[in-house]
């Protein structure tokens, strides 16, 4: 589909100030884009059969209403051949899901009242999906059975501090290289059964010291002593970030707050989008033993 | 003033303040000049601790104020509305029957954020 929309030429280069470039620029050329960086993200249009009907990487809302009026009309133009999809085709997973027993999080990262001088896109919301391990919440359990206070299971907080507390606002986020974990402390407190609270700070730091994180991690979390499912999650890192990252520059200048929060989620997509270091790996095994 | 639900410390360091005003207004109508004279000082003690102590690190944000400005706003969630699909080939499925187009978002990292 990606190699039609190319042979036929089909990139809509409306131009718009989101993407600071002018109408009919190259730049915007599904084409040109293949070729400097075999990346084919960007918006299609298409057919059931695969017949391409139009192209556009940008997000300006004008722009992408521009791009779904042309492919419609080249659509009932030229529609496309009824093609027979199978169960088989349906059934198979476009990418790595987490393991049945795994526990999904939601996490959310924001830069809150960012300075008015810097640009729009520090304040959107950074978005991922975090998961958890049948053996970690097993673990956590065991160890909350004691009544005493104890460390979170490495595994669970390298991960989040690996690969979760990161600036995913303007864009996708470096994440942190094992020797870039300066310091991390995340402790579970029993309350009840079932119940913890949780508290810790961390200190990331980029190798060549322009990129960093560090601040206070809290939260609660409740879990069923039974199934050992985490039915509450709230965990929230607060503190200073400072640098820019590969695709996210253009951050508050000097060090600006930045919020990380984590917590339970029933969304369907959660069974099917992985959290980003596992879709940009394709697979999970950095992530699961970060 | 003092039971346990969780206030922020500067409600009620302003709490406190409000309060006393008015005690010290209804002293200084009373005449009782040595209450109102140990009380101004009380006063004035908390409000040096307010100014020295608060920029120590004392939060003056519950944990759930501070979750809550993580969290989307309805107007971010707002994409959710469309009716995205997560299959392609049950899309292709559905636009077969609809006899409509697809439209396809590819992102290199999480459609959803991370972009």
């Amino acid at each position: 589909m990606v190699q039609r929309t190319m042979d036929e030429g089909l990139s809509s280069r409306n131009g718009s100030k989101l993407s600071g470039q002018r109408p009919g620029s190259s730049d915007l050329d599904l084409n040109r884009q293949m070729a400097q960086s075999k990346d084919p993200q960007g918006m299609y249009i298409f057919g059931a059969d695969g017949t391409p009907y139009g192209f556009a990487n940008d997000h300006d809302p004008e722009d992408i209403e521009k791009l779904m009026d042309l492919g419609l009309k080249r659509f009932q133009a030229r529609p496309p051949r009824p093609v027979e999809i199978s169960d088989i085709e349906k059934n198979t997973a476009f990418g790595v899901r987490p393991p049945p027993t795994a526990q999904v999080l939601q996490v959310f990262a924001r830069i809150p009242s960012p300075p008015e001088t810097s640009t729009p896109l520090n304040k959107g919301v950074g978005r991922d999906f975090c998961w958890i391990y049948e053996n970690e919440r097993q673990e956590v359990a065991q160890l909350a059975g004691r009544g005493e206070k104890f460390a979170m299971p490495t595994t669970i907080s390298r991960r989040i501090a690996r690969f979760h507390l990161v600036d995913g606002v303007r864009g996708t986020p470096n994440m942190w290289w094992s020797d870039e974990v300066k310091s991390l402390h995340l402790v579970a407190t029993p309350v009840g059964p079932g119940q913890l609270t949780l508290s810790g700070d961390f200190t990331l730091r980029s190798r060549d010291g322009r990129r960093g994180y560090f601040g206070k991690i809290e939260g609660s979390l409740t879990f069923d002593p039974e199934t050992l499912e985490w039915t509450r999650v709230r965990l929230l890192a607060d503190g200073k970030a400072f640098g820019a990252g590969t695709y996210t520059p253009n951050q508050p200048t000097g060090s600006y707050r930045l919020l990380v929060g984590l917590l339970d989620t029933d969304l369907p997509e959660a069974r099917i989008v992985p959290p980003e270091e596992v879709a940009t790996q394709n697979r999970d095994t950095r992530y699961k033993s970060p | 003033m003092f039971h346990s639900r969780q206030y922020q410390f500067t409600d009620l360091l302003a709490s406190y303040l409000r309060m006393n005003e008015k005690v010290l207004e209804r002293q200084k109508r009373m005449k009782f000049s040595c209450f109102y004279q140990t009380n101004q000082f009380f006063q004035a003690t908390l409000a040096w601790l307010a100014v020295v102590v608060l920029p120590f690190g004392i939060k003056a944000e519950s944990i759930d104020n501070r979750f809550a400005l993580v969290l989307p706003a309805e107007t971010e969630e707002a994409w959710r509305a469309v009716g995205w699909r997560t299959n392609l080939m049950e899309a292709r499925e559905v636009a077969q029957k609809q006899n409509r187009p697809i439209f396809l978002w590819i992102m290199v990292g999480n459609p959803q954020g991370c972009t």
